[in-house]
């Protein structure tokens, strides 16, 4: 079996003056592993993700990401781990003052990459989004489906540790949605890690084999994707 | 650091220098960004900047002429020895003839009693009071003129040795107004000081201000940044650049209006000095006072994004909180 990716251990969570978004919470991701998270609005899907970001730190319990305590990590070295990290937003999170190009040139301009090493790299992902045509457009003249793909070429281009993707598809239609998941599964078979936030089941439904974390009540269980998971609960 | 690449991403980190260049000429690029997004806003700001600074520059142009033209009047400056009624005229005119020989003296005229009475007769308006003394109430006087290039303690100096000379009742240098001259361009220097001081910590304001509303404006891309791994120095170098631009455009323009202010002064201040029969030439700032007034711009803008920008970008963080709240 791979190592852990990431780990939570006993993880519990809560914003100040509220309730307990995560109690005793436990969760294995493998190294190379594609899984989904499930859950109602409000459940705590993005708590778990910032969790991991370390744009939360849990109350008690630890989160684990390649054996390192994420909590411990000084505010100085949360840069760097981020750079480890491919992030995806429902509202896509694009800079729409430069070019689709500069956007997914970005991340490697911040790890300090070399303009010819980024010019192949970004290249690369644009090619792998199928948006390599539109290197040169503003990321305002693209449809949602088309800005989402170029976030997540942002996230790819760096070849991170683990793609953190929140409601990706929140904001595409259903056709446009299954291209983005069918991106991901091929992200996969090439050996990316993803955790994939979503409360769109039926979406899941359709694709086989990975396994989903539904998370409820602040506490996490496990199920199959594909048909298995109307049938699971 | 915990997280490690995966052994297929090969990313070998580029030599720190390189890295170094590339970061801060990305930070110049998203620099220009700014500005191409904010034009007008990055060019208002300047110019009250370069308004600002315009004002301590030329006021150091104002004293520095009036400097200039009050040393080009020294020369003019005059000694004069008021003798002893004793002294007959055939001695007054030897005297003046002994102090012309002095080396540091250009020229002596002697002016007699008689010739001091009629010269102030024609000039003063008096002559009617003056038929009403009895006898002519006026010293005979040598006039001295220094030669062109003497200091003022020089001057003194000559004045001062002659005057122990005991035909010489008392000697009179005419240059009190010089001298009040000279403590007044002192003062309005010491004040120009306090008025840069006051302007500086303004452009200060001014420029922080404007970077806080700059970052303010950019909330959602800083914390984008900061999301997918951007460093707080990063992510603070395009707007420490911005407020360096700010200063510098500033400086520049403050001193391309004070420069013009001189070139548009400088026909109407020949023709007053052709006047006066002077061919005095209006000064504009020095290559020093130039230096200065960039080099201000450039650390004033410096130290206003210094203030600021730090401080504001660390409010601008994706919500967090800490263990135990
Ligand atoms: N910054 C915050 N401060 C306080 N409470 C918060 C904060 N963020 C989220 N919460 C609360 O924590 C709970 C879980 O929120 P979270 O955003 O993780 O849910 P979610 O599963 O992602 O929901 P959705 O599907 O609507 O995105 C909610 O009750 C929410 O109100
Ligand atoms: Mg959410």
């Amino acid at each position: 079996m791979n190592p852990p990716l990431v780990e939570f251990e006993r993880v519990t969570h809560r914003y100040p003056g509220g309730h307990d978004v995560l109690t005793d919470a436990s969760l294995r991701l493998n190294l190379g592993e594609m899984a989904f998270l499930t859950g109602a609005s409000g459940a705590g899907k993005s708590t778990l993700l910032k969790l991991i970001a370390r744009l939360e730190v849990a109350n008690r319990g630890q989160v684990r990401v390649n054996g390192q305590n994420v909590a411990a990590l000084a505010p100085r070295h949360v840069p760097d781990y981020r750079q480890h990290l491919g992030l995806i937003f429902q509202q896509f999170n694009l800079l729409y003052d430069r070019s689709v190009f500069d956007n997914v040139a970005l991340p490697l301009r911040i790890q300090g990459h070399a303009d010819h090493d980024i010019a192949r790299r970004v290249r690369a992902a644009l090619d792998s989004v199928g948006l390599l045509n539109k290197a040169a457009v503003m990321p305002i003249r693209l449809s949602g489906g088309e800005q989402q793909r170029v976030g997540v070429a942002r996230a790819v281009v760096t070849r991170p540790l683990l793609i953190l993707a929140d409601e990706p598809t929140g904001n595409l239609d259903h056709d446009t949605a299954l291209g983005v998941m069918d991106l991901f599964q091929r992200y996969n078979r090439a050996g990316v890690s993803l955790l994939i936030a979503t409360h769109a089941e039926e979406l899941i439904e359709q694709i086989e084999g990975y396994r989903v974390f539904h998370l409820d009540g602040g506490h996490l269980s496990l199920h199959p994707s594909g048909k298995a998971l109307r049938h699971g609960r | 650091m915990a997280a490690k690449p995966r052994a297929q991403a090969p990313p070998r980190p580029p030599g720190a220098v390189r890295r170094w260049l590339r970061g801060h000429r990305q930070a110049i690029a998203q620099t220009l960004r700014h500005v191409r997004a904010a034009p007008l806003g990055t060019l208002l700001t300047a110019a009250v900047v370069g308004l600002t600074l315009a004002l301590p520059a030329a006021l150091h142009v104002l004293v520095r002429n009036a400097g200039e033209v009050s040393s080009a009047w020294q020369g003019a400056v005059q000694v004069s020895f008021y003798l002893e009624d004793a002294v007959s005229a055939a001695e007054g005119a030897a005297l003046a003839a002994t102090l012309k020989a002095d080396a540091q003296v250009n020229d002596t005229r002697y002016i007699s009693r008689e010739a001091a009475l009629a010269e102030f007769r024609a000039h003063s308006g008096f002559a009617n009071a003056l038929d009403l003394l009895d006898e002519n109430p006026l010293p005979a006087v040598i006039v001295l003129t220094p030669e062109d290039d003497l200091s003022r303690e020089a001057i003194t100096a000559v004045m001062q040795r002659h005057a122990a000379r005991p035909e010489v009742a008392f000697a009179k240098l005419d240059q009190q107004w010089l001298e009040r001259l000279h403590a007044l361009l002192r003062l309005v220097n010491r004040a120009i000081t306090l008025v840069a001081l006051g302007i500086g910590i303004a452009v200060i304001i001014i420029i922080g201000n404007t970077l806080r509303l700059e970052i303010e404006r950019r909330r959602d891309e800083i914390v984008v940044m900061k999301l997918i791994g951007a460093s707080a120095r990063f992510i603070q170098r395009p707007f420490l650049y911005t407020g360096v631009l700010l200063g510098l455009m500033g400086g520049v323009l403050a001193w391309t209006l004070v420069q013009a202010l001189v070139l548009a002064l400088t026909g109407p201040a020949a023709y007053f000095a052709s006047l006066y029969g002077s061919d005095y030439a209006l000064a504009g700032l020095g290559w020093d006072a130039s230096l200065g007034v960039l080099a201000g711009g450039l650390m004033l803008g410096t130290a206003g994004a210094l203030w600021t920008v730090k401080r504001h970008l660390a409010g601008v963080e994706p919500r967090f909180s800490g263990p135990g709240s």
